[in-house]
């Protein structure tokens, strides 16, 4: 065992590197929804409108355009797509009626 | 004797050296690599996807200075990577100990202790002149030589002047003088060398008090043959003690009624402030980043506490003056050998060619460490002490503080400008990294401006540096900054870094104009510290600290009232500047404090 203590300090440090670069990489897939606060917004079968007319498209790509711009921060972001999310539910439910 | 200001201290003890941990040094190396790695990421993602396309007058500078900032990161990394003390043995007490006698007689081992002054009160001298003396050392036959190097000439010549002489005689030391001042402190050891005959020599400055067993805890090291020379912590015992804040706010307001007093006491008795007001302790830069660079090493000398082998000094001055000697001597021959004319000059010039043990230069100590480490035919080593050996007198006003700093500011940047050390042959890749840190760190006014005026702008634009301060923002922000906290905390652990942390940003104007200064080509001015209480106006130290704080708290309120109003386009950028500008408004502070503080005494 004495023998192979050499390599200790390199088998740490690879290890260290692979540590680091596996965080990196994890850290950059990590998404608001994986803190459990919110819902997958996109992809919640439950919450998204069926048939989104024409003129709410255009009204969610300018929330998107302002988010990247930085006219919007994330937290106007959220409350601006909870309204519209909101509103869409409660027009799908109108229609079912 | 005199009583002195710090009188009141000469009980207080030094500190003990962090004891090296193998397990501490593998977490801290952990962590570094997972912080670099962290940053590489925060900085790419920063450049690719976060710059704000409307406002890249401001994101880029921002941007930048974050780089430039986490090459600082990387570089401290690697200065904290691991301790690597050197193995303390018993004193030296034949020179075949410490050097090949090539041919010559054994005898026991010479050792000189060198004080330098030049203007500072006679009795101050005394002081460190009798703790030389109290000196132990375990071989009588071993001659240890205590000198008075005075630089200003007091021999009693001057009736205006204290007499320096007279009280070197009175301690029965040795007292040398020269007529010039060339070369200033550096020269004025090259005179001392001159006259002197140690294999060994201590360097010491006017307020550095000897402890004891400074020469038998640190004369074994000379038994590596390589090593050129020791330094050992200054240790400033003077630096101001911590106040209760119900004191400070009490005396500020004049208040004794009991009544107010008692709620104050209860309130505010427990937190403590004011301590090393200047920030002039120096554990964080002994007892980590030099006695770190043992590592590499790269420790360098810091003039006043160190230990040094006259041969190595010596070697590198007569090789300095031999080439000096030829390459004036190609000079002259390739002008005109044959003149009368030239010949005479030839010999002036060869007669004016001189032995310089220490480089001539503001910053001496560092620049004759650079070269003794390039050193290819001798490879010298150096070694930081982790004990402390010796206790100095620390500056007592703002004013003297930051002309100490710009005087080491402007030595660093000036050997970058003229000889910059990355570019030295001789030096090792890893001895080459740790100078340029050294003279990075120098650089740091430049992003820590950025750092500090980008709030402000935000403020009064309310346009942001990155596209929003959003999730992405905070995802790769600060598992960075949280990484390096802890890397840090690690690789300084058991110091405290608040202070130095402080200064580290406050200090930016006065680096900055040193930065100015030298890329002008201004020649690098000696001044000697003040060890007493000046009463300098300190108001041009702070002018702009007091200007970016006023332009803070005003952008702040400009900002609530917009958000009260409904008008503020990015709350979440305005709450990121706050907090940001919050702790650039503390440690802004400090130096204010520091400006206006007149002592507990007082």
């Amino acid at each position: 065992m004495k023998d192979y203590k050499f390599l200790l300090k390199p088998t740490f440090f690879i290890f260290n590197l692979l540590f680091a670069t596996w965080l990196v990489l994890k850290i950059e897939k990590v998404s608001p929804s994986d803190f459990g606060r919110y819902e997958k917004m996109f992809e919640s079968g439950e919450i998204r409108p069926e048939n989104v007319p024409q003129y709410d498209k255009y009204y969610l790509k300018k929330l998107a355009d302002d988010y990247k711009s930085g006219i919007l921060d994330s937290a106007m972001f959220d409350l601006q797509l909870e309204k519209f999310i909101d509103a869409a539910r409660k027009k799908a439910v109108t229609a079912g009626k | 004797m005199k009583q002195f200001y710090f009188s009141k201290f000469d009980n207080r003890k030094p500190y003990k050296a962090i004891p090296d941990n193998k397990y501490r040094t593998l977490l801290f190396q952990f962590f570094g690599i997972v912080t670099i790695a962290l940053g590489f990421s925060y900085i790419c993602w920063r450049w690719s996807h976060s710059l704000n396309p409307d406002a890249l007058w401001f994101a880029i500078p921002l941007v930048t200075a974050e780089t430039l900032s986490y090459l600082s990161t990387i570089l401290i990394v690697i200065n904290f990577w691991s301790y690597k003390d050197a193995k303390k043995s018993a004193p030296v007490h034949y020179l075949s100990e410490i050097e090949d006698l090539q041919e010559r007689t054994d005898r026991p081992v010479r050792i000189d202790v060198f004080i330098a002054t030049y203007n500072e009160d006679v009795e101050l001298v005394r002081l460190s002149i009798i703790d030389a003396k109290k000196m132990n050392y375990p071989y009588a036959d071993v001659p240890i030589k205590i000198y008075v190097l005075d630089d200003g000439r007091r021999d009693g010549r001057d009736p205006n002047k204290q007499n320096m002489k007279e009280v070197a005689e009175q301690e029965g030391v040795g007292y040398l003088i020269r007529e010039h001042n060339e070369g200033y402190k550096a020269g004025n050891l090259k005179n001392g060398l001159q006259h002197t005959n140690g294999d060994i020599f201590v360097i010491l400055d006017a307020d550095t008090r000897p402890l004891p067993d400074f020469l038998v805890n640190t004369s074994g090291y000379f038994r590596n043959r390589k090593l050129a020379w020791i330094q050992t912590p200054q240790w400033f015992y003077d630096t101001t003690e911590a106040e209760s804040l119900s004191n400070v706010i009490k005396s500020k307001l004049k208040v004794s009624n009991k009544f107010i007093t008692k709620p104050l006491d209860v309130l505010f008795g427990k937190i403590e402030v004011n301590e090393d007001i200047f920030g002039n302790d120096p554990r964080l830069f002994y007892d980590v980043i030099l006695r770190k660079r043992n590592y590499y090493n790269a420790a360098f000398c810091c003039g006043a506490g160190s230990f040094h082998r006259r041969e190595a000094v010596m070697s590198l001055a007569l090789k300095d003056f031999a080439e000096g000697l030829k390459k004036r001597h190609r000079e002259l021959v390739h002008e005109d050998a044959g003149s009368t004319g030239a010949i005479q000059q030839k010999k002036e010039l060869l007669s004016h060619q001189q032995i310089i043990p220490f480089k001539f230069h503001a910053s001496e100590d560092i620049y004759t460490s650079i070269m003794l480490h390039a050193d290819k035919d001798n490879r010298w080593e150096s070694l930081q002490h982790p004990d402390i050996e010796c206790k100095m007198l620390s500056t007592q006003d703002l004013d003297s503080w930051i002309k100490q700093h710009q005087r080491y500011a402007e030595g660093s940047l000036d050997i970058a400008f003229k000889d910059n050390p990355v570019f030295k042959k001789g030096l090792t890749f890893w001895q080459k990294v740790c100078y340029f840190n050294t003279i990075w760190s120098y650089f740091a006014p430049l992003w820590i401006l950025v750092f500090l005026l980008s709030p402000i702008v935000f403020f009064f634009t309310l346009q942001l540096p990155v596209q929003a301060y959003s999730f992405e923002f905070f995802k790769y922000f600060l598992p960075f900054q949280i990484m390096n906290t802890i890397t840090i905390t690690l690789g300084a652990w058991g110091i405290a870094t608040k202070r130095g942390d402080q200064y580290y940003i406050s200090s930016f104007w006065f680096m900055l104009l040193s930065l100015i200064s030298v890329v002008r080509g201004k020649k690098v001015q000696f001044n000697v510290t003040p060890k007493d209480k000046a009463n300098a106006k300190n108001t041009q130290h702070i002018m702009p600290h007091i200007i970016i704080i006023a332009l803070s708290l005003t952008g702040i309120t400009y900002n609530v009232i917009l958000l009260l109003l409904g008008y503020h386009p990015t709350p979440s950028g305005f709450a990121a500047n706050t907090f940001w500008t919050i702790f650039n408004i503390i440690d802004l502070s400090v130096m204010i404090r520091a400006a206006k503080w007149k002592g507990s005494d007082e």
